[in-house]
């Protein structure tokens, strides 16, 4: 544009030249001059008639000719200053000046001369006519002298006349014409002065050279005509050059114009519709603010921000680092790097946006654009992958991410643990290289998770090492937009150890169910039993002893007996086996052992006895833990076979900790503490790990002759008691059994059974007797009759209930079962406490008194009977119970 | 053939010169063609100019000192426009060194001074002011003190539409100068035909300052002032009357040329009656003195006392009026002179 415009300005100014140049041909002005010069030359006649008419004529008008050739003057002046400036005729005015002077002088001359000339020539005749009548003698010389001055005058070439005049003026003196002589003398001298003069004023060129300078300047006109005329067309030529360059270069701006006009409409549809904020600030404030950016600070309209202060948008974190951010935009022209920011709206909640900032210049001022992206999704997205991030490095499950061509694509820390494969190791390798099983199952689960189903299951998998494990694996693919798989995520967990202690867990669960179905047999056959056995004994009473049935009632009180026996086992096994829980004394009860465990060996067995002397007491069933040792002594002794061998008792006290109790076999949880133990070793032929897996498994035996209940048995007791074994063995040098059992908390004294008097004791009153079995309410009514007690029978709770109630100041006692339908035996005991807290109940179970007692406990229970019971066991805890009383 | 014509000619010559010569003294009077023409009333001049022109022809600033303004030497009330003295005095007692002539009129001649080296009033003015012997000022000066003047100032500005300067000065001085005309003499009325505005003598008078050819130089409105004349045609002036100064070689000191020594201006006569005494050096008092030197120095002729008289009694026609008024004196004291051969004898 600054090109168009000096080129424009100079076409311009040449125009405005060109303009001026042409203003200065004046067409007026060779009209003047040539009427000037016209004047010239007649003014030079004028002058040259006039002098010539005073010449001829004798008038003596000398103002007309000097006021002609002071006019000549005048024009003269006035020509030369209207052609001053025109060196061209230089020459020719100069000569025309030259000649005006030559002119001038001459006019001058010639009045002079012509004054003197004419009045001596005037007084002349006058002269002579005097001097003719003055001297007549000389009247025809002074004739003749003035008819030859007159020729003379006439004629002045006449050389005649002037030679006689010459003759006669030489006379004059001696003819005493003083007078004469001197007038005679002055026209001789003066009028060729006159001649001259005239003809200096006639030929002195003025009218010649007006003529020479005229036609020098019409030459000359002619040709500043001609070069006008070229002029005016150069002129119409440079004004057609600057209209059709101004038409071009406005046609174009216009035509530029309006493409601005369209590409900013673009650019404002395109502000109108970016989905970012852009804005337009000057001197840190808003100037423009594209309806993006509006609805991003939560305005309605533009108008709420244009004006305020682009730092009070963006959040005080950010603060500082925006304002250097625009001194660096406004103060360097530099462009704001992009940055993530965070900022306001107008309602004071906060967005992420990434700003970017470019300064530019507008009206003369550095104005900046900025462009804002809300990125909040993105920051959040971005949290979001860091924590899934952090979550797959972080899980416990190896995660893998492998392409199509099963290349691993990504691996997290877990799968070094799992593979041994380190994760740079990992990426780029083959997925393939951990497969360790039928090929065929490996295409089945391609297929699976290509048709986009999660394919779930165990695989085998080989690590690093080479070994082979279990793993779980979960394999899903990963489609892009269009439904394509293009990866794979696989989740693998090994599930070797799990799998392995699934194993153990069904083992065990088996064995408790063998457990639950021992003591259930056990149970119901006690019930059996008692009936059997009461009924024996009851029958035994009512028979002499002279009678041959008494014997078989023996054998039928003997087997019943071995039954009971077999039933404690059993009962023992499954943990619910009849307990008599007191405080016992192990190292007694060992050395109380001494005698039968001595018979029950073989001879070539030495037993040594390291018994520790105060030891804490442990809450246990005596009969149990007798069986415990005897059970133990027994497989010892087996296990020296023929050769001899020792076998040593070990008690003690020792605190075990968590550690400790973790390598016991055990049942659930123990809390560590202080532990009393037993430990039984014996040199025998030791076992394998094979065996030692198996020796408290049920009908388990390594004899010829074993139940294979022993060792279970042993297990149930320990475990009854919550205490824990530990068993070491080598095969070959021997086997160590060791069996913990918690330390007693109160007992430090010997407590000494109560010895009762029991020939002071007499049965009276009622007792209520509830049951739901009909034989156990029948045998236990007769065993009470029989003790001397009057009887009362309920077949449920409630019906028991009913019938305390009625009467309760007869009854003294109520023996209740424990298990019963309607109401059992706990909710029953609760509600007979409510009628009388002082009741006296005796409860009696199948199960073992820890299992029944547990459910009762701080409830004020009496005493508790276990079932099958005899008539003395019976009068027994009877005794006791109402003997307390009494007391 | 050539002879015969040339004598025939020259009989013819010698018949009209006889012609000629009986004619000549009783030829009748042309009023058109006398050589003696009428002063215009006005020139072409402009009022206002003309006024400041007056006020500055009467301003004594224009000198050096503040002493002599331009009608210092050129009386107009008594003088005729002259001085009355042989030669002017200028600043601080300055001898000029020539006779001052009258102001009036002098727009009529054709050039200004003695020697007529100012073409125009214009020039004339520029001279007087500073020369030496005159105002002796300068033009810087002079425009100077009269911007100090308001009155001037304002004056100017309205009719020049500039500020002061020389060239407005002069030519307001020239413009008042072409003011000072002397029209309606009576020897015009004479012209234009009144036969009786002239009595015998006067009528005498100018026949003879015709016959005797003074006319020959004293012609046109101004009897004179439209050419240059040696003093002395006829006879030396010089070698009886001695050179006094540079001025008397008169045009000489002009253009240098030879032919111009002793070459003066031929003065007007039209107020030769008021503006005694005479000549470029104002050596002659009085005008029969005046018309008797230039009879025996231009004319070569001797002018009877009787003659004298009837041309001083000429002379007393051609004052004009001014303002009004006319210049002629009433008293003809140039007619009391001596007689010649008194003068001779003295």
């Amino acid at each position: 544009m600054k090109a168009h415009v000096m080129l424009l300005g100079s076409i311009a100014a040449l125009l405005l030249f060109q303009w001026s140049h042409m203003r200065e041909f004046d067409a007026e002005k060779p009209n003047r001059i040539l009427h000037l010069i016209e004047d010239l030359s007649q003014l030079d006649t004028k002058v040259e008639q006039g002098i010539m008419l005073i010449y001829s004529r004798n008038i003596f008008d000398y103002d007309s000719i000097t006021a002609d050739v002071d006019q000549m003057q005048g024009v003269l002046d006035e020509l030369s200053a209207e052609i001053a400036s025109e060196t061209l005729f230089h020459e020719e005015l100069e000569a025309l000046k030259r000649s005006a002077e030559i002119q001038r002088s001459g006019t001058n001359e010639f009045k002079a001369s012509f004054a003197i000339f004419s009045s001596s020539a005037d007084y002349l005749p006058t002269l002579i006519s005097q001097l003719q009548k003055e001297r007549p003698e000389l009247a025809g010389w002074l004739i003749q002298l003035n008819s030859d001055i007159f020729l003379w005058r006439l004629y002045p070439e006449n050389q005649e006349a002037h030679d006689r005049i010459i003759k006669a003026s030489g006379q004059f003196e001696s003819l005493e014409l003083k007078q004469l002589s001197r007038h005679v003398q002055l026209i001789l001298d003066y009028a060729p002065r006159v001649a001259q003069a005239m003809n200096t004023v006639v030929n002195c060129g003025t009218s010649e050279n007006a003529h020479l300078l005229s036609a020098a300047y019409e030459r000359h006109l002619m040709t500043s005509v001609q070069r006008n005329q070229r002029d005016q067309v150069l002129l119409i030529v440079l004004g057609a050059v600057l209209l059709i360059y101004l038409f071009f270069v406005l046609y174009f701006r216009q035509r530029d114009a309006i493409r601005l006009a369209e590409s900013e409409n673009r650019f404002h549809v395109l502000f109108d519709l970016i989905p970012h904020g852009v804005g337009v600030h000057r001197n840190a404030h808003w100037i423009y603010c594209n309806p993006a950016l509006v609805k991003m600070y939560g305005a309605q309209t533009e108008a709420e921000l244009i004006g305020t202060a682009v730092v009070e948008r963006v959040h005080p974190d950010n603060r500082e680092e925006e304002t250097e951010r625009i001194k660096l935009e406004r103060d360097e022209l530099k462009p704001a790097p992009l940055m993530l920011q965070k900022n306001l709206r107008l309602d004071g909640s906060e967005f992420f946006g990434e700003v970017q900032g470019i300064p530019f210049i507008e009206n003369g001022k550095p104005v900046s654009m900025t462009m804002i992206r809300d990125v909040s999704d993105r920051v959040e997205a971005e949290k979001k992958t860091r924590q899934l991030i952090a979550a797959v490095e972080n899980t416990a499950e190896a995660i893998v991410v492998s392409d199509r061509e099963s290349t691993i694509q990504y691996a997290n820390p877990a799968f070094e643990r799992l593979t041994g494969y380190g994760t740079s190791e990992a990426i780029g390798s083959d997925i393939r290289l951990l497969r360790a099983g039928d090929p065929e199952v490996y295409d089945a689960m391609v297929a699976r998770v290509n048709s986009g189903q999660t394919w779930v299951g165990e695989l085998p998998l080989r690590t690093k090492d080479g070994e082979v494990i279990v793993a779980e694996r979960s394999i899903a693919a990963i489609c892009d937009g269009s439904g394509h798989v293009v990866n794979y995520v696989t989740a693998m967990r090994d599930v070797t150890e799990e799998k392995r202690r699934n194993e153990q867990m069904e083992h065990t669960q088996r064995l408790e169910s063998l457990g639950i179905l021992a003591g259930g047999i056990a149970h119901d056959f006690n019930n059996i039993l008692t009936a059997v056995m009461g009924n024996a004994a009851l029958a035994g009473r009512n028979m002499d002893d002279a009678s041959p049935a008494k014997d078989f009632l023996a054998r039928i009180e003997t087997s019943t007996q071995r039954a009971s026996d077999l039933c404690k086992q059993m009962l023992a096994y499954s943990g619910k086996g009849r307990f008599v829980v007191k405080s016992i004394y192990l190292s007694e009860l060992v050395e109380e052992m001494t005698r039968l465990m001595e018979v029950s060996i073989e001879k070539n067995v030495a037993i040594k006895y390291h018994l520790a002397d105060n030891l804490p007491a442990v809450e246990a069933d005596a009969a149990q833990l007798q069986q415990v040792i005897l059970n133990l002594i027994t497989n010892a002794n087996e296990a020296i076979e023929s050769k001899s061998g020792v076998i040593s008792f070990t008690t003690g006290v020792m605190y075990a900790d968590k550690s400790y109790l973790s390598q016991t076999i055990t049942e659930a949880k123990l809390p560590e503490g202080r532990y009393v133990f037993i430990e039984v070793s014996d040199t025998g032929c030791g076992m394998d790990a094979a065996v030692m897996k198996k020796i408290f498994d049920p009908f388990f035996t390594t004899k010829f002759t074993g139940r294979g209940l022993g060792m279970s048995a042993v297990l149930g007791i320990v475990r009854g008691h919550q205490g824990a074994m530990r068993v070491y063995s080598e095969v070959g040098r021997g086997t160590t059994f060791k069996v913990l059992l918690p330390a007693s908390e109160h007992s430090f004294v010997l407590r000494k059974d109560q010895d009762v008097d029991e020939g002071n004791w007499r049965a009276s009153g009622t007792v209520l007797v509830v049951d739901d079995e009909d034989t156990i309410r029948e045998v236990a009514t007769m065993m009470l009759e029989d003790m001397g007690f009057k009887t009362l029978s309920a077949g449920d709770g409630a019906e028991a209930l009913h019938v305390y109630r009625a009467h309760e100041s007869e009854v003294v006692g109520v023996l209740l079962d424990m298990t019963m339908p309607k109401m059992d035996g706990k909710e029953c005991f609760r509600e007979l406490r409510r009628i009388n807290p002082d009741v006296k109940v005796l409860l009696s179970s199948g199960y073992n008194e820890q299992d029944a007692t547990n459910r009762f406990v701080g409830q004020g229970l009496a005493g508790f009977l276990q079932k099958p019971y005899t008539p003395e066991d019976l009068r027994e805890k009877l005794r006791g119970m109402l003997v307390d009383q009494a007391k | 053939m050539a002879k015969e014509t040339a004598r025939m000619i020259t009989r013819l010559a010698a018949a009209i010169g006889s012609l000629y010569i009986a004619m000549s003294p009783v030829y009748a009077l042309d009023f058109l063609h006398e050589p003696i023409k009428r002063i215009p009333q006005t020139l072409d001049v402009s009022p206002d100019k003309a006024a400041i022109g007056k006020k500055l022809f009467f301003d004594p600033r224009l000198s050096v000192d503040n002493s002599i303004s331009c009608a210092h030497c050129h009386n107009l009330d008594e003088k005729g426009g002259a001085d009355a003295l042989r030669h002017s005095f200028g600043v601080q007692g300055r001898e000029g060194l020539v006779n001052a002539p009258t102001v009036f009129n002098s727009a009529l001649n054709s050039t200004q001074f003695w020697d007529g080296r100012a073409k125009s009033l214009e020039d004339q003015v520029d001279g007087s002011v500073q020369a030496h012997a005159e105002m002796a000022s300068t033009w810087p000066q002079v425009v100077e003190k009269l911007r100090a003047d308001a009155e001037y100032r304002r004056l100017f500005l309205r009719s020049y539409k500039t500020d002061i300067n020389p060239a407005n000065i002069k030519h307001a001085i020239a413009e008042f100068e072409r003011t000072l005309l002397t029209p309606n003499s009576r020897f015009e009325r004479y012209l234009k035909g009144d036969e009786n505005a002239i009595n015998a003598e006067e009528k005498d008078g100018y026949r003879l300052f015709k016959s005797y050819g003074c006319v020959a130089c004293h012609q046109g409105r101004n009897v004179g002032g439209n050419m240059f004349q040696v003093l002395g045609v006829m006879g030396d002036y010089f070698s009886d009357h001695k050179v006094e100064n540079k001025a008397d070689y008169g045009r000489f000191n002009v253009t240098g040329r030879q032919e111009d020594k002793y070459r003066f201006k031929v003065p007007s006569l039209r107020l030769a009656v008021l503006t005694a005494p005479y000549l470029h050096d104002g050596s002659h008092t009085s005008l029969a003195e005046t018309i008797r030197t230039m009879a025996k120095y231009q004319l070569v002729r001797n002018i009877p006392d009787e003659d004298v008289r009837s041309i001083i009694h000429f002379l007393y026609t051609l004052p004009g009026e001014y303002e009004g008024k006319s210049l002629e004196p009433v008293t003809r004291e140039h007619l009391n002179f001596l007689p010649e051969n008194k003068v001779a004898s003295q």
